[in-house]
């Protein structure tokens, strides 16, 4: 296990060389949630500043992980480096396999907007970061389809305004936004306002609007690189 | 749970009901040592190892649950047992008692137990020789498995226990300062392994200098110390490097109101993956349930029910999972 500095983006993801997006999307999802502000699982290892240089090593690596021409790239690179042995660095090949049995077993849909009291059965989802991984597309109702629809049509960039009247057409208030994303709302607004003063940096953006794009049934990698072109190069 | 039999008799060596005799001419088995620690008290170190020892037992296989919190003695407790008479505190201070004596049969065939009860202030902190004398009468038992009981804290007995498990277990609760002490824990099992790996004593010192957070090497991980050490003496720094890759505890969380109690097992693992340069394995979870602390109130173990309650399916998926060496996937 190498420091932080010499890991490659795989390792600093902590996910094997032939992972899925899925695993990646996941394992971001895990880390964006340790190494935020005032952490509870950091708390007493890592200050607040070490979390965040962290976050943006992970935050970079997912980036370029997650967008196949980019990973392919990355993959390419990695090879070259290793003298063109691309055998997979795992520590130990650690099996992964799924736990025959949890503690929770039923198959019920897991409603990524329910909110958990201490009455409730946690059964109600299986024991993952809720939403975390890949926020369902929304259910579209009947008579909102043709709306979207007709909406998508007139649509010739992905800004943040349109974003905002999508959701709205889907019949989504920024709360509920927010808690299906687990995306501030205060971010959700500025997104949609495109005042990218106040939005943490590139990267964070991008992954905010790629995960928004998904919940709104929207090709997440297009729309979020409409986005970003948007977006100013910033000073940091 | 009743205790049978069992050294509180008054017995010759031979042949008397309760002790566990070795059938001759069969080989000693196989053995997983699976230790139970946690850093902190009260996170539910023994009701696990307690419910583990009897489910292990309730699925054929034998077990001897060992309550090495001495000084907090919890197990007998938990089980529903009165403070037996003899136990292990007896057999560490008398050489002449035998592992046998100290053996207490349970209602279940496949379980038994080894008490820390009527310990005193002595023998809180065993001395070496009587260690190395516990762990090869362990080794001597005829049992498929051995559940230690570690108590809380970091001593150096707790920190060596747990090292030398097969499998270490730690249980934490979803607040700040379980997992602080659970991370003190890692941190202090994973310096004195690093220490038993290597008789190297620039290394030694190296480490001994390291465990202090303010140390002027400027060393503040795990990571960055063999990456220290690399420097000095690379056979030495492999050496730390592939016990790094050996030290894999497991953790429970307990005490679960909510996902994001859960997320914590993940979130934990990804903090030690960094900071310790560990892969910790996320074994499960327990919901915090009245029915836990009715039945450590009524001292009876809720894996004894075999009833399909939350606490139980959470227990049996946890057991499950520590034995075959599977953990819970964020998906």
């Amino acid at each position: 296990m190498k420091s932080l500095k010499f890991q490659d983006h795989y390792e600093v993801l902590g996910v094997p060389r032939n992972a899925s997006r899925e695993e990646i999307r996941s394992a971001f999802e895990i880390s964006r949630h340790t190494f935020q502000e005032n952490s509870l699982a950091t708390y007493s290892l890592f200050s607040d500043a070490e979390n965040q240089k962290i976050l943006e090593l992970i935050a970079k690596a997912y980036e370029t992980l997650y967008n196949p021409e980019t990973r392919r790239q990355y993959d390419a690179q990695l090879e070259a480096l290793a003298g063109g042995d691309p055998a997979p660095r795992e520590q130990r090949p650690a099996p992964q396999a799924e736990a025959a049995a949890r503690p929770v077993a039923e198959a019920r849909p897991a409603r990524a907007a329910a909110a958990v009291t201490p009455a409730m059965e946690i059964r109600a989802a299986v024991p993952k970061p809720p939403a975390a991984v890949k926020p369902p597309a929304v259910t579209q109702k009947p008579e909102n389809h043709a709306a979207v629809e007709e909406f998508l049509r007139s649509v010739s960039v992905f800004d943040g305004a349109t974003l905002k009247k999508l959701r709205q057409i889907h019949g989504i208030s920024l709360d509920e936004m927010a808690e299906r994303t687990k995306i501030r709302r205060a971010y959700l607004e500025y997104l949609e306002d495109e005042r990218f003063q106040f939005l943490p940096a590139a990267v964070y953006i991008k992954g905010f609007v790629s995960i928004v794009a998904s919940t709104l049934g929207l090709p997440a990698q297009r729309v979020a690189d409409e986005y970003m072109s948007r977006v100013p190069a910033k000073g940091s | 749970m009743r205790l049978e039999g069992g050294a509180s008799e008054a017995s010759p060596r031979s042949g008397s009901p309760g002790r566990i005799e070795k059938p001759v001419g069969q080989l000693i088995r196989e053995k997983e040592i699976i230790a139970i620690g946690g850093g902190k008290g009260g996170v539910g170190k023994s009701f696990l190892a307690s419910n583990l020892g009897i489910l292990i037992a309730k699925s054929n296989k034998k077990a001897v649950l060992i309550d090495a919190d001495l000084g907090g003695a919890n197990l007998h407790t938990c089980l529903g047992i009165p403070a037996p008479d003899v136990t292990l505190s007896d057999f560490l201070t008398n050489p002449n008692t035998r592992i046998e004596d100290v053996i207490l049969r349970t209602s279940l065939d496949n379980l038994m137990l080894i008490s820390g009860a009527q310990d005193f202030l002595g023998v809180a902190n065993p001395k070496y020789s009587q260690k190395f004398r516990l762990l090869r009468a362990i080794q001597s038992l005829n049992v498929d498995y051995v559940v230690l009981d570690l108590g809380a804290g970091t001593s150096a007995n707790t920190l060596d226990f747990f090292l030398l498990a097969d499998k270490g277990v730690l249980v934490v609760l979803p607040e700040p300062t379980s997992i602080e002490n659970a991370y003190r824990f890692i941190k202090s099992a994973l310096y004195r392994k690093l220490k038993l790996v290597t008789a190297d004593s620039r290394a030694r010192t190296v480490i001994d200098t390291a465990m202090d957070k303010k140390n002027d090497l400027g060393i503040g991980t795990p990571i960055e110390l063999v990456e220290h050490i690399a420097k000095i003496d690379s056979r030495v720094g492999a050496a730390l490097e592939e016990a790094l890759t050996q030290f894999r505890p497991r953790i429970v969380v307990n005490q679960v109101r909510s996902l994001g109690d859960v997320r914590i097992g993940y979130a934990m693992q990804s903090a030690c993956q960094k900071f310790f340069g560990i892969k910790v394995d996320f074994v499960g979870y327990l919901e915090h349930d009245e029915q836990v602390w009715q039945s450590i109130r009524r001292r009876q173990p809720i894996a004894l029910n075999g009833d399909n309650s939350k606490s139980g399916r959470s227990l049996r998926s946890i057991s499950h999972n520590i034995l075959n060496d599977l953990q819970l996937k964020p998906e």
